[in-house]
């Protein structure tokens, strides 16, 4: 009984000390919207913004100052559900901040675009390039913490990690099970993050040297390297920019879909693999295959020269590949061919590791391996061979693991699709897949009319509910989000 | 080893010469002359080359000797040599002039699929249309099972040639040898078979119509005689009585036996079964609901035949239509396209992922997902009691994956030819590699898919072939190992 109480206590100091961090940093990320929105005068985002910032690091610096922050090793049960719940509750507060900050919007559509934010998703019902200058600023920055994880930023800046962080993390961290690391995790937690801020920076400087205005290049810096669609110029339709923007937009979408724990490795030289055998030379050999057959098809159908649209095919596919989903051509003239293309690429999505979605090259590069293993085995059956990956081994279960995972990945778009097509009476499936697929890829572009930006105004709220949990189920890869719904994952320990 | 496959393919042939008398002697009743001409000259096509291979390779037929790589040659050789030489009639009696589209019916027919390139079936010879309807029942168990139950001295290897064949990942033995086996599970396909045209005759069906709907219902192939389909009968009776088979026919066959030997009780605790039961009762009840919540229905008795007719027809794989589910609400569609990924059981004549590999897929996410919770959990996935092996496991992931794979990718060849639109190229090569027949929208139940070009046609027939032929029996053609064995 003594042993369960202790436990008990442990498990709940370790999610405070987490859940404080995350509510610290959520505070103080909401301070720049709070000045930009005091500037500028606009007192409606003004006063849910502020009241939730300080009340955040306020509750956070309690939480810390009055509990005992050593709880030791937790089981993963616990690491799961701090994710979970620390998501669903900054999910819930974010929401908060639209629903009072924007005019006419409810509770659904507000948590539809908190959920938009934080997954990156590059969709919304609210219209994010017309709300409130602070609040796009607000908007770009959960992208921005969305795509690196709360709990990531938070938990490097921990002073013990003896709770086991890597498992903490490993819930939020997309394909985590292909980090690659030199040293102790911590170290490359701490160093994906310096990469992912250090480009940011990289990326505003650029903006800024390209002509783009400082406050829009900060919104553009921190939307576009977490892959999350640019909602704040036209809602992510951005044709209208500079030739030189366009480019910086698309490098620095493309670096954050690359596997950012392979190029700190590449950085500090001490990568292991070679280069050409990476997942990240797969999904570069990817998106060249495919900005190659998108713009052959496009310059023999209308009869255009390869090489101007091989340059808008490169753009367009790197906006899908990497699950960002703004569009940057005039791909709605495309054949059909090369949109079902590049809605396929929004299946396969980024690398892992990285702030896109979608499956992952690894998982994908894994799956397509097993299939000829598996064809391999119908005539040699007693064969004994192995798999490789990144110039690795393949364990047995990380085959299973990326075959189910895409399998699953697949299962919850069908089943998406099919719990959206309750809602629908005018419209026909289109729809129901549509959206399904723009929600669990995280891409927020539609799959029919690739060019047109998607609106969820026609959905209930419960539809709101079942895309926001399909965004959420992308972007933290599914299991948690099943775990919610588990009784395995509620139970005590003795009753399970 | 080539002496034993030439002479396999010289049996094929004489077996196919051989059904193909039965639609001639049908079009000698009906006085349908030229098409008692075509199968006589599409019979003799067959036939002779058989014979000449018999006489001059005078090998043993044992399939002991052949390695496993040739079962699988002869197994997607011979389906794609069914479909070309069933296409035979079709041209030659000028029923379907083009040879690309015969090919594709002959295909739809054989594999079980139902697709159809006719816009109408109702002026069409009635030995043409039986002809239509039996190669839809030789598919529906296998051609291959078919030729081991007929010769029982085919081998010891026998079963992994029809193995190559049998919808689902397992084959249970019934008898000690594999060819008794293949005998009961045709005895139990002509059994149920003869009890549907007796049920169907019931209902006051013609003997000609109650026989070549039979011989699609158990096959699950959901060709019909007329154009209008089973709403041609406006018969809720004949409805029903459809619906029952179909159900039946997506049963595992070895279930009939078990439940002869040791009763319904031990058939209806088969994990499958119940799965199968149990989806088809949801998925009933879920349309009811959405038609007379959204579909425009106001009597509860029609809904419920509908539903439970389409819910059957897709689930099974068939195909068949009483109404044009394409106009439905998007909720029922979205449960029909779920269905035909799932489709029903294994060892049935169904098509589509099958029921099994859904519930060990989802018992694996259940796993798994205690695996990432639990890291040191040691626990088995079971199936029926019993531990199910992590290569079993492998196995039917990687099915799973192949099929995801395969639908993709044929999805974008078919989008290639630039026909269609992407939901309608989307459900055509799914209805394909599920082999249950109508898509939506412009491949639904009331239309065909005559506008496809003839590149997609052939893509859509290879695309049957392949769900039949469970997508590995037939990809392994298109792999390295399979024409360089020596290549590991």
């Amino acid at each position: 009984m003594k042993i369960k109480k202790k436990r008990r206590s442990a498990n709940r100091r370790f999610f405070l000390n987490i859940f404080a961090l995350v509510l610290i940093v959520y505070g103080i990320a909401a301070l720049p919207p709070v000045g930009v929105a005091a500037f500028l005068g606009e007192t409606a985002p003004l006063l849910p913004l502020g009241i939730i910032s300080a009340t955040c690091i306020a509750a956070g610096f309690m939480i810390r100052h009055f509990t005992d922050m050593h709880s030791g090793e937790v089981r993963h049960r616990i690491n799961f559900a701090t994710t979970i719940i620390t998501w669903l509750f900054i999910l819930f507060i974010s929401s908060v901040v639209y629903y009072f900050g924007c005019e006419g919007a409810t509770l659904a559509d507000s948590l539809f675009e908190a959920t938009a934010s934080l997954t990156t998703t590059g969709t919304g019902d609210l219209g994010i390039s017309s709300v409130p200058v602070s609040l796009q600023l607000w908007h770009s920055i959960l992208n921005w913490l969305g795509g690196a994880g709360l709990i990531l930023i938070a938990a490097c800046y921990l002073q013990s990690w003896s709770f086991s962080g890597h498992s903490l993390i490993s819930a939020e961290l997309p394909g985590n099970e292909y980090l690659q690391s030199s040293s102790s995790y911590r170290i490359t937690y701490r160093n994906i993050l310096k990469l992912y801020a250090a480009l940011t920076m990289i990326q505003f400087v650029l903006l800024i040297i390209a002509g783009m205005p400082a406050l829009t290049s900060v919104m553009t810096s921190l939307s576009n390297i977490s892959t999350a669609g640019l909602q704040h110029i036209n809602n992510g339709v951005i044709t209208q920019l500079s030739m030189p923007v366009k480019v910086i937009i698309t490098l620095f979408a493309f670096a954050g879909s690359l596997n950012l724990s392979f190029i700190v490795l590449l950085i500090i030289r001490k990568a292991r693999s070679p280069i050409l055998r990476s997942e990240s030379f797969n999904y570069v050999l990817r998106l060249l295959i495919v900005s190659l057959f998108i713009a052959a098809m496009i310059a023999v159908s209308s009869r255009r020269d390869f090489f101007p649209v091989l340059g808008d095919s490169v753009m367009q596919t790197v906006s899908f590949l990497s699950t960002s989903g703004y569009i940057i051509t005039d791909c709605v003239e495309w054949p059909l061919i090369c949109k079902i293309t590049i809605v396929f690429c929004g299946f396969i999505g980024a690398c892992a590791v990285s702030t896109g979605g979608g499956i992952k090259t690894a998982r994908v590069d894994i799956a397509a391996r097993t299939v000829s293993f598996g064809l391999f085995l119908n005539i040699h059956p007693r064969a004994v061979r192995t798999i490789r990956s990144d110039n690795k081994f393949v364990r047995q279960d990380q085959i299973l693991s990326a075959n189910l995972y895409m399998a699953l990945f697949m299962a919850v778009f069908i089943v998406g699709a099919f719990l959206l097509s309750f809602d629908i009476k005018e419209a026909s499936i289109f729809d129901a897949l549509n959206y399904s697929h723009a929600m669990i890829t995280n891409t927020g572009t539609s799959i029919c009319e690739v060019g047109v930006q998607s609106s969820a105004a026609q959905f209930s709220a419960l539809s709101k509910i079942i895309m926001s949990l399909e965004m959420l189920c992308g972007r933290l890869e599914i299991y948690p989000v099943i775990m919610l719904f588990s009784r395995s994952f509620w139970r005590s320990e003795k009753r399970r | 080893m080539k002496k034993i496959i030439l002479g396999f393919f010289g049996y094929f042939l004489i077996l196919l010469a051989g059904c193909m008398t039965i639609p001639l002697l049908l079009a000698l009743v009906y006085g349908e002359g030229h098409c008692a001409r075509a199968f006589v000259v599409s019979i003799l096509i067959a036939l002779v080359p058989g014979i000449l291979i018999r006489l001059t390779t005078h090998a043993s037929l044992s399939a002991s000797k052949l390695k496993l790589r040739y079962s699988y040659f002869i197994v997607t050789a011979s389906w794609i040599i069914a479909s070309i030489l069933g296409a035979l009639p079709y041209v030659i009696s000028g029923s379907i002039p083009d040879f690309i589209d015969a090919v594709f019916e002959t295909a739809s027919g054989f594999t079980t699929t139902g697709s159809t390139i006719l816009p109408d079936m109702d002026s069409l010879p009635k030995s043409i249309l039986f002809w239509r309807s039996l190669t839809q029942w030789l598919g529906g168990m296998g051609i291959i099972v078919l030729f081991v139950a007929l010769l029982p001295d085919f081998g010891i290897k026998s079963r992994n040639i029809a193995g190559a064949e049998t919808p689902g990942p397992t084959i249970t033995k019934i008898s000690s040898r594999f060819s008794g086996t293949a005998r009961m599970l045709y005895m139990a396909y002509v059994v149920l078979t003869v009890a549907e045209v007796v049920f169907l005759l019931f209902g006051g069906m013609s003997l000609y119509d109650a026989v070549n709907h039979a011989l699609t219902t158990m096959a699950t192939g959901g060709y019909s005689t007329h154009t209008a389909g089973i709403a041609y009968f406006d018969s809720t009776y004949i409805t029903w009585v459809f619906t029952v088979f179909m159900f039946l026919a997506g049963t595992n066959f070895n279930l009939f036996f078990v439940a002869f030997q040791s009763g319904p009780r031990k058939a209806f605790s088969d994990e499958e079964f119940r799965f199968y039961a149990v989806s088809v009762l949801i998925a009933i009840v879920l349309i009811v609901i959405n038609l007379m919540t959204q579909g425009g229905y106001d009597s509860f008795g029609q809904a419920l035949t509908d539903s439970a007719f389409q819910v059957v027809t897709v689930i099974t794989t068939t195909g068949y239509a009483t109404v044009d589910f394409s106009l439905w609400p998007a909720f029922s569609q979205m449960l029909l396209i779920l269905l035909m990924f799932t489709g029903a059981s294994s060892s049935s004549t169904a098509g589509g992922i099958k029921e099994i590999r859904v519930l060990v897929f989802i018992r694996m996410i259940k796993y798994e997902a205690k695996r990432i919770l639990h890291t040191n959990i040691v626990e088995d996935i079971r199936y029926n009691g019993k531990k199910m092996l992590p290569e079993t496991l492998t196995f039917i992931l990687t099915f799973i994956t192949t099929y995801i794979i395969t639908l993709i990718a044929a999805t974008f060849l078919l989008s290639l030819t630039g026909a269609g639109n992407l939901v309608t190229n989307f459900t055509a090569v799914l209805t394909c590699i599920s082999n249950v027949g109508p898509g939506l929208d412009l491949v639904g139940p009331v239309c065909n898919f005559s506008f496809y070009s003839g590149f997609a046609k052939i893509l859509l027939s290879l695309v049957m072939i392949a769900g039949r032929l469970e997508l590995s029996t037939f990809m392994l053609f298109f792999t390295s190992y399979f024409w360089r064995p020596e290549k590991v």
